[in-house]
């Protein structure tokens, strides 16, 4: 007699909703968060880019520090650890600075990858 | 959980526009450096001693077409219709003030048309660039495809 009873009663759907949406939903917090994240990266990357290529513009061809030393100096995102990105040749308009850095990104129970990230910027 | 069937389009909408339009103002910045860029080359290349410097500078569009391309919109950038113009300026007040172009210098060259005889004209560029910006999510976003322009000046 009690399960046809249970199966009935409706008290704490929504709880059980929640439950079933809690997890796309927050899923969907977390990835802004993440991909926020990758983005704040790239755009650290791109302004020390176009600040090492500037400086590189002055300085060139005997800089000190290094063009892409200083890059690193300009880059105020999270740590690359002890990669450097960036690299640095008189070409294209004059002083051209790239980076490439591959963003790792790992996620519980889906696993880990990589995003590769790349800017460039050139001065004159 | 019909709730959030109702809001998720709003949601998704909400986030579609907030792409389109960082992705707006990333290229309008991209844009604005670009056109930087072209003046710097532009004042690079073509020293005081070629002024001025559409006739007496060669490569002076080659040089500025390839600096404004070196952003990372690439070749999507483009010199706008009449650009790089030369322009003769004078400081009147606190303004710039033409007297100009390097086709029809002011005669005597000096500052008179501005109210200051005894000044030289400086010999400004103008840059102008042009790029054509497509939203991601056309139709979805309020953002709609246009052309982007960015103008920068520099005295050679």
């Amino acid at each position: 007699m009690r399960i046809p009873r249970l199966l009935a009663c409706e008290s704490g759907s929504s709880a059980v909703e929640l439950g079933v949406i809690a997890s796309v939903f927050l899923s969907m917090l977390l990835g802004i968060a993440n991909f926020a994240m990758v983005l704040w990266t790239l755009s650290s990357l791109h302004y020390a880019a176009e600040s090492a290529a500037r400086y590189a513009a002055i300085c060139a061809p005997s800089c000190n520090p290094a063009v892409t030393t200083f890059a690193v100096s300009r880059y105020f995102g999270q740590s690359l650890g002890s990669n450097n990105p960036f690299s640095y040749s008189a070409t294209g308009c004059g002083q051209t600075v790239t980076a490439s850095y591959n963003y790792p990104v790992s996620i519980p129970l889906i696993g880990s990858f990589t995003v590769p990230l790349s800017t460039s910027a050139c001065s004159p | 959980m019909i709730e959030f069937a109702l809001i998720a389009p709003i949601l998704v909408l909400l986030i579609v526009n907030i792409l389109d339009f960082t992705m707006i103002i990333w290229d309008q910045m991209e844009t604005d450096y670009s056109a930087q860029m072209g003046a710097q080359a532009a004042y690079k290349t073509c020293s005081t001693r070629t002024l001025p410097a559409t006739p007496n500078c060669p490569g002076l569009t080659t040089t500025i077409t390839t600096a404004i391309q070196s952003t990372t919109l690439g070749t999507g950038v483009s010199l706008a219709a009449g650009s790089p113009s030369e322009t003769y300026y004078c400081v009147s007040g606190t303004t710039l003030q033409s007297v100009g172009s390097y086709s029809s210098p002011p005669s005597p060259f000096d500052c008179s048309a501005a109210g200051n005889a005894g000044v030289t004209p400086g010999d400004y560029i103008e840059v102008d660039v042009t790029y054509a910006y497509s939203p991601i999510f056309t139709g979805l976003s309020l953002v709609s495809a246009q052309t982007l322009t960015a103008k920068s000046m520099q005295r050679l």
